[in-house]
This record gives C-alpha cells, structure tokens and sequence, in this order.
C-alpha cells in the first residue's frame, strides 16, 4: 500500500493542481478584505477532486491493471483511495484554516467560531459524499461507463435543485408541517444538523468503502 | 518451475485452454496471431482476470493464494498498461522503491543512463522505444524470479530490440532459478533468445517445441500434386493447396528427406509455421 500512496502522492504533485489550488488560495488571502471562510468550505472538496483525479488516471492506458501486477492487492487499492481521500481531507482542512485565521489575524477581526465551524461541517458533508459517490464508481465501473454515471447523477442533481427551486422556494407548493418544524429545529441548532448530516455522510462513505471492497475481487481488468 | 495446468477463461466467440510448463533457467517464447489468447494467459497468470477452471503453480505454490510479498518474485512488462503517462522515471523508481523491497537503485538509474533516457522528463515525452525499454528496466529493476514480457519489443528497432534481448538474457544468467515467458509478434526475437516456443491459435496450442527442435526438424515441403497423392501423411501437420502444388508443414523433416529424396524440403520461419497452423488443412 505504501508504493500506491507514494504512486498517487507523486502523481497529485505531478499534475501541478495542488500549487493551483494553493495559488488560488493566496491570492485569495491578499486581496481579501475580510476573512475568507469560504477557503474552510472548499478544502474537502478539493482534497476530494484531487483523488478523484488519480482514479481517473488509473483508468487510462491501463494504468490499474499494470499496479495490480505490482506487489499489491486489489484490497489494497481500495483502502488506500479511502485513506488517502480522509488525510487529504484532514490535511486540507488544517492548511485551508490555517490560511483563514492567519487572514483574521492579520485583519485584526475576531474569529467567528460558529462560522468556522458550519463552513467546516458543510465542506466535510460534501466532500464525503462526494468521495463515496467518486470512489465507488470509479471502482464499480470502467472509465467510459464511470463517466457516463457521473453525468447522469450530476445532471439529476441539477434537475432536483431546478424542482426544489420551482416548487419548494416559490409559493406554488406547500411544505408539509414536520418538514417546516425540521427546517425550524435545523435553522435553531445548526451544529447539531452539520453534525447530524456528517454522520449520515460518514455512513455513507462506509457503505461506498463496503461496495468497493466487494465490487473490486469480481472486477477484470 | 511455473505449471499451467488446463487454465480455461472464455470471452465471447473465444476460449481459452492451455497447459504448459516453464522449467527453471529458460526462457519460453509465446507466438500467436492477435486475439491468439497471450495477453489474456499473462493476465491469468497474475490474476487481473479470473480464470474459469484450472491451476497456476509458481514452484509448487498455487499462483491465486500468492500473498502481496510473493508477488515481489513476479517481474511485468505489459504491452498495455504501466504508470500514468505523467510520470518521469523519478517518479516510477520512487514507486517502485516503495513496492519493492529488492529494489536496485543503482542500476535502474546506471540503465536508465545506458539507454539513454532522461531521468527528468515525462513518460508521455517519451517515444514508442524509450517507453518499451522503461518497461523492461522498471520490470527487471527488483530480485524476482519470473519475468513475464508481454510485447516487449513492439515497435522498437533493431538494435534496441537486439539491446532488450540482451538484458533478457542477462536476467536470467544471473540466477539459474529464473525463468521468462515472453510474448512477441517479432518471431526472429523469439527464435534468437529463447529456448521453447508455444504457439497458440485461438486460445489453443497449435506447436510446442524446443526452438532447436523447431529450427531442425520443422520444414515445409513443397509438392506437386502427384507427389503430394504419394506423400505419407503421417507426419504432416498442416497442408496449404496453391494453385499448381502443396505446402505442407512436418516436424519430421529427415524422413523425408530419407524417403523422398526428389522433394523440395525447405527450411521453415515461425512465421511461416503459424500461418500454415492457422490457414493450412489440418
């Protein structure tokens, strides 16, 4: 497993969009006028794109064939693309806060903890959702019909936010009366939801880990 | 030793169904139109696909319970298939250092300056030959003791070919316990380096035999029709009818010389073999 990080470390430096991201950031840090929390929200997912990237890669020119003939094991593969999806996360979390106090710091703002804390649990929902989405199709599927899904799953996404937009925030529909006290209870104890959610989002990441692991014996490559 | 015993795996319109056995100290060679089955046996061999029945022993260990450690005794050069094109050869010898615990250092980098090849630029500013032989360095890089090739000298020229050759060669000097299978659509190269030939035809073997067997007793004999009528057909494997006369493929070249003094008994190429095993009468 150590020689597929080493393999998916060098291959994320490689493709320079790490210093594109980090780039991105600083600038963000100089011409901010306040605090970007926004850097605390996006980190997840951009540790997640940049995993996905290397499975992505592996699918072309055979790429996850030839590391299957290498001392590893397809068990291996799978772990190490969780592993390496949760301490990207981690570490882009740490530096995307790190970034962000130093900006209040330097602003001399007050840290808005609550801010923090909601950009940062929002982020983590996405990105382990996304993370078991991407990493589960990537691995059930091969590239073209990988591609395929993420298309179709992407473009119902966008069809279920335009009907929520259509019928839930115009007043041609009406909510039923446990999901506006929901919306209330959420609305009042906010951490409790991200915490709630993230939860749901860590099971989901187990469930996509579980498929993976069982969909990748059967697999030919 | 590596034994291949009745391995089946079928695709649609195909089978695969092959035995052999590869001794220790020699270098078998895989010859077969393409779709003959090669690539599909090496990936049976290392488990990218799943085999319907059958065994693969790699000295005397059933080949599908090798554990990750065993498989450092696998060296792999697949025609398609190795690192993502953005890596430069820094990149693969620190992956492969970290995979394998044999891996030599030193002469991935004295080879990689041997054959001339930048250590610092990307695979995919690499041409067709330098990415054929970081294959073969990158597979010969670590202590294995077998060596599976699979095209490794596809769209290469001469003298690197000749090159590859050699380091094949010097494998598997260095160790008498080694062994090599290795596939190519180039049958001089097979001819010149190894010691038995399978050739296959539809995921079957059509000839299995020692090179100098292949190279001495195999011949085409080229008769009219009268002398085809009286030709013993015993020992013929396969008969092409051209427009005035017959070419027959025999592995029993002096007894026809012997017997039929007046034929016209030419010696054979594996090129030739395997067309005549593929388009000729059986």
């Amino acid at each position: 497993m150590k020689g597929l990080l080493v393999k998916d470390l060098r291959l994320m430096f490689t493709t320079k969009l790490v210093f594109v991201v980090i780039i991105m950031a600083l600038l963000m840090s100089i011409f901010a006028t306040d605090a970007p929390y926004i850097l605390v929200l996006v980190g997840s997912l951009f540790s997640v794109s940049l995993v996905a990237m290397t499975c992505g890669n592996d699918e072309m020119n055979n790429v996850k064939a030839y590391l299957l003939t290498l001392p590893t094991s397809r068990r291996d593969y799978v772990i190490e693309k969780y592993l390496l999806t949760i301490v990207m996360m981690i570490l882009s979390n740490v530096v995307m806060l790190t970034i962000c106090l130093a900006l209040a710091f330097k602003l001399g703002e007050p840290i808005d903890r609550l801010e923090i804390a909601i950009n940062l649990g929002i982020g983590t929902i996405i990105g382990n959702v996304m993370a078991a989405a991407v990493l589960m199709l990537s691995i059930v599927f091969n590239s073209r019909i990988y591609r395929l899904v993420v298309a179709i799953i992407g473009g119902a996404v966008f069809l279920v936010a335009i009907g929520i937009k259509k019928f839930v925030i115009t007043e041609t529909f009406t909510m039923p009366q446990p999901i506006l006290n929901a919306i209330e209870w959420m609305e009042q104890n906010p951490i409790e939801t991200i915490g709630i959610f993230n939860i749901a989002a860590i099971l989901l990441m187990v469930v996509s880990f579980v498929i993976s692991l069982i969909t990748i014996n059967r697999k030919e490559f | 030793m590596l034994k291949i015993e009745n391995i089946k795996k079928s695709y649609k319109g195909f089978q695969l169904d092959l035995s052999m056995e590869i001794e220790n100290g020699s270098i078998v060679g895989l010859v077969g139109a393409n779709g003959a089955g090669k690539s599909t046996l090496f990936k049976a061999i290392l488990g990218i696909v799943h085999k319907e029945s059958g065994k693969i022993y790699l000295n005397d260990k059933d080949i599908t319970n090798l554990r990750t450690k065993d498989k450092e005794l696998i060296s792999v050069s697949m025609a398609e298939g190795f690192f993502p094109e953005a890596f430069n050869a820094k990149d693969i010898k620190a992956t492969l250092k970290a995979m394998y615990k044999s891996f030599k250092s030193d002469w991935f980098d004295e080879k990689c300056r041997d054959f001339g090849l930048d250590m610092s630029k990307r695979m995919s500013d690499y041409s067709t030959g330098m990415k054929a032989k970081m294959k073969v360095i990158a597979a010969l890089s670590h202590n294995s003791k077998l060596l599976i090739l699979d095209e490794p000298t596809q769209g290469l020229d001469v003298v690197t070919r000749e090159e590859i050759s050699e380091m094949i060669r010097g494998y598997i000097d260095e160790d008498e316990e080694r062994m090599v299978i290795i596939s190519s659509h180039i049958s001089s190269d097979i001819e010149k380096i190894c010691d038995r030939i399978y050739m296959i035809d539809k995921g079957k073997e059509i000839i299995n035999a020692d090179t100098d067997v292949l190279i001495s007793e195999y011949a085409i004999i080229r008769a009219s029709e009268e002398e085809y009528k009286e030709l013993d057909k015993n020992y013929i494997l396969a008969t092409k009818k051209d427009k005035y006369s017959y070419s027959c493929l025999t592995d029993k070249k002096n007894f026809y010389l012997e017997n039929y003094p007046k034929l016209i008994i030419e010696k054979t190429t594996l090129d030739e073999m395997l067309i005549m095993m593929i388009k000729g009468d059986k």
